[in-house]
C-alpha cells in the first residue's frame, strides 16, 4: 500500500490522493492523469474501479481493486453550440449540473437519470441509465456522438465525434456505453441535445390488476398520440398506468387520451411527479432487478412481481425495474420469476442486493466475442475486475 | 485464383446456380456504385440459407479467402468492391420478410430484403420503417445495416442503428452469433451498436429484426425559394433554434433543381436555394408548426413559399429530391457524390468556401443535401475525357471533405468510407484513435478476411494513391512493412 501510494503521488500529487476501506482513491485532474494512472496500475497488475458519483457501484456485478480512480475533479461543461443542439461535458460533471447548463438555453441530454444531484455523466453512460423519458427519446446510446476514452494501458482515444450524423468507423461509444467500466475510462462525452418539452401534462390510470391496463397500454402505443412517456407500475396496492403527452394543448390530445380510456373501461385522473417512481424503489434495503421483455408480454410478468410480493417500474417499450424485500422466500420467487422470463426470451440483470445469484439471466451467445473485446481493449483485466477471477466473463 | 478444389466445396455448399465463375458474369460484382474503383472477385456466391453462409465463412477462414458481402450495390464509397482474390457473397437469393409483429412494432427480414419493401408490407397495418435512404427501392437492408445507411428522415427519426433491435450475425470463423436482442437493452456489450454500420468488416448479418414505427397522424411538405443557398441554410439554423423539429430538411441548389426538373418533372420553383421542410405529428401541431417554419423562411428573404397539396404533390416533391444524384447524369458526363457533415450553424460559410473552391478549380459544383443533420452532398461535375480535369475534381471533392473536418464535422455521414475515403480516415482520425478501433476488429476477425483493405488507411493503398491524405500505418512507421 505505503509503496503504491509512493508511485501515485508525482502522477496526480498527493492531495488527490486517499485511503478509504484499504482502497486507494486516486482523484486526477484531467485526461492525461487518467492515462498515466491506468497506464502505471496496468504494467503494474493493480486493479482499479473507475467511479463517480458511487450511486450505482456493484450494478451488473461486485467488483474489488486496489484503485478507486474517482472522476469528480473531470466536472467541466467543456462546450455547448447550443444552436447545433450538442454539448461536451466532462465526465465527472453531475447529471444536474449538465441539465442546469444546458436548461439556460431551453435545451437537455433527453435522459432522466437516478440521482442526478448526484451521478455523474460518466457513470451514467457507464451503466447505461435510463427511465421515462425511453419511450419518446431511445436509450442513451441513440444521445451520445463522441467520448474521449482511456484504455486500461493508458491509451488516450478519440471515438465518434461531435456531429449527430456521422458513419466514419466504428461506432466506439456505443460499444463503451454500458459497459460497467470493463474496457475504458470515459472522460469526456459529447451528447446531442433536445429542445426542453413546451406542452406536458401528465395523466394516470389506476386498475386493481396489470391485465386491466395490458389492452389500454398496446392501445396507446398503437394511437397516434404524441406520448413522451408510458410508464406502469405496481405493488400490492395496485397497478397504474403513467401517461405524459407532449403537444400543443390545441391539438386536443388529451381529449383523444380520455376517449381510449374510457373505451377501455377506465378512468383518467390528472398525474403527478411519474418520474420519481422508479427512484423510491431503491428507498428500502431491496434486491432490485432490471427485466427486459417484449411490451406485449409486460402486463402479464407485472402482475407476476406483485403476486410475487415485489414492486415493480415498467417503460412500456419493455423494461422493467423490479424490487423484492431480500428475505429467503421472496429471492426464491423472484428467482422463479427469472426463470419464466428467460424461458420467454427475456432477461434480468441483477442491479442491487443478492450476491448469490447469478448477475444475469438470459443473455444471448456472445459471451466469447465479449471477452475476446475485453482481451483487446484490457488484456491484463485492470478495469473493473470481477471478485471471482475465474469467471469467464467480463464484470457486466 | 482460387482452385478446383475449392470452387467445388464452395458448390458443394449453394449449388451449381449459387455459384458465379464465368468471367463475363463476374464483371457485374467487380463495384458497387462507385465506378472509379473496380476489381473482379474470384468468384460470386448466392447462398439462401444461415447455414449456407456460416459454411462459407468456415471456408474461407479455412483457406484464408477474403470475402466480400454485397446486397443491391448500391453503396456510393466502394464498400462492396471487390478485394483481390475474394469471393462475392450476394443475398438476392434472401429476400424474405419472416415475420411481423405488430404488437411490438417489429418486423424480421432477410438481409436480401428492399429497403421500401418493408414499408410497403406493414403500411395497410398504418406503419413504416423510418430509415429512407435515397436509393430505397432498390437498396438492401443488410447493405444498410452494413453502412448504418441514412436518409432525409433520419433529423428526427434517427438512421439505421436506431431502428435494428437484433441481428443474427456469422462471424468470420462461421460461428453465428445474436447481436441486440427482441427485448431493449440486450446484457451485455453493445456488439449490434459496434456492428451497425462497420462496413462488413466484422461479420455478415444473416436476419435481422427491425423497428417499425406509427404513421403520424398527419405529415406536410412545404417549399420555399430563396435567392441564394445560404439564405436556405440560415432558415434551418432557424429553424433548430427556434426548438422545431420536422422530420426533415433538405436543401437543393439551382443545378440540383434543373436536373431533376427534367427527370421527374417535380414542379419545384427556379431558384438558388430550395428549402424543403417536411413536418409531421398531430394535425393541430402540424398546422403550428408549418406557420412557424413560413414564417421563418419569409424572415430569411424566402421569394416563394408552397406546401404540398395532397399526398401524391408530397410523394412528387420526395420523388424529384430523391432522383437528384442519378438526375445529376443530366448535366455532365461524369460526377462524384460527395459526403460529408458539418455542424449546422457552418452550413451557410462551408457552402460559400465550396462556391469558392469550385470557381478556383474551374468546376461546377452541385449542392443537395441533409440540411437538418448538416449533411452535406456535393456533387462535382466533371468531363472524364478532358485531360486532368478527374484528378482535379477528385482532388475538390476531398478537400470539401478536409474542410468539413475542420469545421468539427465528419467525412461521412451515411454513405461511409469503404474504399473511397479510408485515407481520409487519417484526417479525421488520430493513429491510435484508428489503432483503437482495430482492436474490435480483431476480436471479431482476427484472421482480417472480413471486407479487407476497407475503411482502415493502409500503407499499401493510401500510399498507392496520387491524392488523398497519406499517414503512415503505425507498422509502416515501426519498420515492420514499407510502401512500394
Amino acid at each position: 500500500m505505503a509503496e503504491l501510494l509512493e508511485h501515485l503521488k508525482p502522477l496526480v500529487g498527493e492531495e488527490h490522493i486517499a485511503v478509504r476501506e484499504g482502497v486507494v482513491v486516486v482523484s486526477p485532474k484531467n485526461t492525461s492523469e487518467v492515462a498515466a494512472v491506468l497506464g502505471f496500475a496496468d504494467r503494474h497488475g493493480v486493479k482499479v474501479r473507475p467511479v463517480g458519483g458511487r450511486t450505482k457501484l456493484g450494478w451488473g456485478a461486485a467488483c474489488e481493486a486496489q484503485i478507486e480512480l474517482s472522476l469528480l475533479r473531470l466536472n467541466r461543461v467543456v462546450d455547448h453550440p447550443w444552436q447545433d443542439l450538442t454539448c461536451t461535458v466532462q465526465a465527472g460533471c453531475t447529471w444536474q449540473a449538465l441539465e442546469d447548463t444546458l436548461a439556460r438555453h431551453g435545451q437537455f441530454v433527453a435522459l432522466d437519470a437516478l440521482w442526478p444531484e448526484k451521478a455523474t455523466v460518466g457513470g451514467v453512460c457507464a451503466t447505461n441509465d435510463s427511465g421515462a423519458l425511453r419511450h419518446r427519446y431511445g436509450s442513451l446510446r441513440d444521445q451520445v456522438l463522441g467520448m474521449t476514452i482511456v484504455l486500461a494501458d493508458g491509451t488516450i482515444a478519440k471515438t465518434g465525434g461531435r456531429v449527430v450524423k456521422n458513419v466514419a468507423g466504428y461506432d466506439l461509444p456505443k460499444l463503451m456505453v454500458g459497459s460497467m467500466g470493463t474496457l475504458a475510462v470515459i472522460t469526456e462525452v459529447t451528447f446531442r441535445l433536445y429542445s426542453l418539452p413546451l406542452h406536458s401534462r401528465s395523466f394516470t390510470v389506476a386498475a386493481d390488476t396489470a391485465a386491466k391496463l395490458a389492452p389500454l397500454m398496446q392501445a396507446i402505443r398503437d394511437s397516434h398520440l404524441a406520448v413522451q412517456v408510458l410508464q406502469m407500475r405496481g405493488d400490492a396496492s395496485g397497478f397504474a398506468l403513467d401517461v405524459e403527452i407532449n403537444a400543443h394543448p390545441d391539438a386536443g390530445q388529451d381529449a383523444m387520451l380520455a376517449e381510449i380510456v374510457v373505451k377501455n373501461g377506465l378512468s383518467l385522473q390528472p398525474g403527478f411527479w411519474l418520474y420519481a417512481e422508479r427512484d423510491k424503489l431503491w428507498e428500502h434495503e431491496r434486491l432490485i432487478l432490471k427485466a427486459t421483455i417484449r411490451p406485449n408480454d409486460l402486463a402479464s410478468y407485472a402482475q407476476e412481481i406483485v403476486d410475487k410480493d415485489g414492486s415493480f417500474v415498467a417503460q412500456s417499450i419493455g423494461i422493467v425495474y423490479a424490487a423484492f424485500a431480500r428475505d429467503e422466500t421472496t429471492v426464491r420467487l423472484a428467482e422463479e420469476f427469472r426463470y419464466h422470463l428467460d424461458l420467454q426470451g427475456g432477461t434480468s440483470t441483477v442491479l442491487k442486493g443478492n450476491s448469490e445469484m447469478d448477475p444475469v439471466v438470459g443473455m444471448s451467445n456472445i459471451g466469447p466475442l465479449m471477452q475476446a473485446i475485453k482481451v483487446q481493449f484490457d488484456a491484463n483485466n485492470t478495469l473493473n475486475p470481477l471478485v471471482n477471477q475465474t469467471s469467464s466473463q467480463p464484470a457486466i | 485464383m482460387l482452385s478446383a478444389q475449392i470452387l467445388s466445396e464452395f458448390r458443394q455448399i449453394v449449388g451449381p446456380r449459387g455459384l458465379i465463375t464465368a468471367q463475363n458474369q463476374l464483371q457485374t460484382y467487380e463495384c458497387d456504385g462507385l465506378t472509379a474503383f473496380r476489381e473482379a472477385p474470384a468468384a460470386v456466391l448466392l447462398p439462401e440459407t444461415t447455414e449456407q453462409v456460416q459454411a462459407i465463412l468456415r471456408l474461407c477462414t479455412r483457406h484464408k479467402v477474403p470475402f466480400v458481402a454485397r446486397g443491391a450495390g448500391t453503396g456510393l464509397s466502394g464498400g462492396a468492391l471487390p478485394t483481390p482474390g475474394s469471393v462475392v457473397i450476394t443475398f438476392s437469393r434472401m429476400t424474405r420478410i419472416l415475420n411481423i409483429d405488430y404488437a411490438n412494432h417489429q418486423v424480421t427480414v432477410q438481409p436480401g430484403v428492399i429497403n421500401a419493401n418493408v414499408t410497403a408490407a406493414v403500411a395497410g397495418a398504418g406503419f413504416f420503417y423510418a430509415p429512407d435512404p435515397s436509393s430505397q427501392t432498390v437498396c438492401t437492408l443488410g447493405g444498410n445495416v452494413a453502412e448504418n445507411a441514412g436518409g432525409a428522415h433520419c433529423l428526427k427519426y434517427g438512421f439505421t442503428v436506431t431502428h435494428v433491435l437484433e441481428a443474427k450475425v456469422v462471424l468470420p470463423s462461421g460461428e453465428l452469433v445474436t447481436l441486440g436482442g427482441k427485448t431493449p437493452d440486450a446484457p451485455g456489450y453493445d456488439l449490434l451498436g459496434v456492428f451497425i454500420g462497420s462496413e462488413g468488416t466484422l461479420g455478415i448479418a444473416t436476419e435481422m429484426t427491425l423497428r417499425i414505427v406509427r404513421k403520424p397522424e398527419a405529415v406536410q411538405v412545404l417549399l420555399a425559394a430563396f435567392d441564394s443557398i445560404q439564405a436556405a441554410a440560415q432558415t434551418v439554423s432557424d429553424i433548430i433554434a427556434a426548438g422545431l423539429l420536422p422530420s426533415a430538411m433538405e436543401i437543393m441548389d439551382r443545378l440540383s433543381i434543373v436536373a431533376a426538373e427534367a427527370a421527374v418533372h417535380p414542379h419545384y420553383p427556379m431558384c438558388d436555394g430550395l428549402l424543403i421542410v417536411e413536418v409531421d405529428g398531430p394535425l393541430a401541431e402540424v398546422k403550428l408548426q408549418a406557420a412557424q417554419v413560413l414564417e421563418l423562411c419569409r424572415k430569411n428573404g424566402a421569394t416563394e413559399t408552397r406546401h404540398a397539396v395532397d399526398e401524391a404533390d408530397r410523394l412528387l416533391i420526395w420523388k424529384g429530391r430523391k432522383a437528384a444524384f442519378a438526375a445529376a447524369g443530366r448535366l455532365s458526363p461524369n460526377y462524384i457524390v460527395q459526403d460529408g457533415v458539418i455542424p449546422r450553424t457552418a452550413l451557410p460559410v462551408v457552402l460559400d468556401k465550396i462556391g469558392q473552391m469550385a470557381k478556383a478549380e474551374k468546376l461546377r459544383v452541385t449542392n443537395v443535401f441533409h440540411a437538418g443533420d448538416g449533411n452535406l452532398h456535393p456533387i462535382v461535375l466533371y468531363n472524364r475525357e478532358n485531360p486532368g480535369e478527374e484528378d482535379r475534381a477528385i482532388d475538390l471533392s476531398m478537400r470539401i471533405l478536409d474542410l468539413c473536418v475542420e469545421t468539427g464535422g465528419s467525412i461521412t455521414g451515411e454513405h461511409g468510407v469503404g474504399r473511397e475515403k479510408q485515407c481520409s480516415m487519417s484526417y479525421m482520425y488520430a493513429p491510435v484513435d484508428l489503432e483503437t478501433m482495430q482492436r474490435v476488429r480483431r476480436a471479431f476477425d482476427p484472421e482480417n478476411l472480413a471486407n479487407p483493405e476497407k475503411l482502415f488507411p493502409t500503407p499499401r493503398l493510401c500510399g498507392e494513391q496520387s491524392r488523398g491524405h497519406y499517414v503512415p500505418h503505425p507498422v509502416e512507421a515501426s519498420g515492420i512493412a514499407e510502401v512500394f
